[in-house]
């Protein structure tokens, strides 16, 4: 954060009259601060239903007692270290393989951290916070992209949330019940097979779309915050909130339905393209972005 | 859906089969197939990691050819067909990540 000085009281009386004119109050800056924690807050929220989602299409059934004592009969030999240390940590293992999946997730999370840290030292800034306002706009410009870009690629079906240890369990209960003789207790197990395959496609629905409509809230908070910060000299404080308390109105209306994730998706794309075509902004973003994004 | 995300389905749904398969071996054959079922994962992972920062474009061969190693997937019926299946379908994602 700059502090500037100025060498005369010419140049106070200046700052006066900066400050009388562009509204550049302590009070803005705290509201502005407090939409970068909300941003961050929606944002690593949505980032971790997203991670939670990518590493449970993968997933494996943690096994039960009983399935680990059949494991045990199945032992040709007498249990020996290896054999053990396999049962401590195999699974965990093949589980912390999707670690990697969700790294560009970590990543996003982890700028969106550092960009709300960039309006740590606002409020005490000098009249000149305008200027770091402004050249966080790219960077916040940027996260939404990235933000809508995973909620995308969720509804394209390109990042694969499942419940893979239900799909698992489903698949072995049926072939169960399949290896059945007919009768009651075969149809008993087969009607379950099928309640369960029921459950299983709301639960993945609900799982993508809860995802979605959380990464699309953040980028709802991220994009007022771009039309705030680009305006940020020119505002007052009252509508600095005003906007703010209009964007959380937003978000709190996107609902975790398809209908209402599609138009808010096709809506915040829209913004974002607008942004990116906006002559005062144009300019901003075409220089290189220098803080660690 | 794309071919990106059918691609992404056929690959999902395979390990998910053979995932099925492990899980139903004997403790000692589940320690001899461990290792390549946690490099199919990695594999799977990366594959999906790239997906989402570039994206990928999914001609129609490679859904051709994934929609073939599922056969050798249903018929891995031993521990060895099994390893050989995990073992194409790494293969597959491989070269591709």
């Amino acid at each position: 954060m700059k502090h500037r000085v100025p060498g005369s009281w010419l140049g106070l009386f200046w700052l006066g009259l900066v400050l009388a004119v562009s509204g550049c109050t302590e009070e803005k800056a705290l509201a502005l601060q407090s939409a970068a924690l909300q941003y961050r807050d929606q944002a690593v929220r949505a980032l971790g239903l997203t991670a939670h989602g990518l590493r449970a299409a993968t997933a494996m059934p943690a096994r039960t007692p009983e399935q680990l004592a059949d494991k045990l009969n199945t032992l040709e030999q007498p249990l020996d270290a290896a054999t053990l240390e396999f049962l401590l940590t195999g699974e965990t293992e093949l589980a912390r393989t999707a670690d990697i999946a969700t790294q560009p997730l970590d990543q996003l999370r982890d700028r969106v951290i550092a960009f709300s840290a960039i309006f740590d030292n606002l409020p005490h800034g000098s009249y000149l916070a305008q200027d770091e306002v402004r050249r966080a706009i790219p960077i916040a410009l940027r996260m939404n992209q990235s933000l809508l870009n995973v909620a995308a690629q969720i509804d394209a079906g390109t990042l694969r949330i499942a419940d893979n240890p239900r799909r698992i369990e489903i698949i072995e209960d049926t072939n169960a019940a399949r290896g059945l003789p007919p009768g009651e207790k075969r149809d008993k197990a087969l009607r379950r097979a099928a309640q369960a395959v029921a459950e299983l496609s709301a639960r993945e629905q609900q799982m993508q779309r809860e995802a979605s409509a959380n990464l699309l809230q953040a980028a709802e908070i991220g994009n007022a915050m771009i039309g705030l910060a680009r305006n940020y000299d020119q505002v007052a404080l009252k509508d600095v909130l005003n906007g703010l308390n209009d964007a959380l109105a937003l978000a709190g209306r996107i609902s975790p339905e398809s209908q209402s994730i599609k138009r808010s998706l096709a809506r915040l794309q829209g913004a974002t393209r607008a942004w990116e075509e906006d002559p005062v902004l144009k300019p901003l973003l075409a220089q290189p972005i220098t803080r660690n994004e | 859906m794309d071919n990106d995300a059918e691609m992404l389905r056929h690959m999902g749904n395979q390990i998910t089969d053979l995932q099925v398969k492990y899980r139903a071996l004997p403790l000692g054959d589940q320690m001899l197939v461990h290792p390549a079922l946690k490099q199919l994962l990695a594999d799977y992972a990366r594959y999906q990691a790239k997906l989402l920062m570039i994206g990928i474009i999914t001609i129609a061969d490679d859904l051709t050819e994934i929609k073939q190693l599922q056969q050798s997937v249903d018929a891995a019926a031993t521990t060895m067909d099994l390893l050989a299946g995990i073992g194409k379908l790494i293969s597959f994602i491989v070269v591709r990540v």
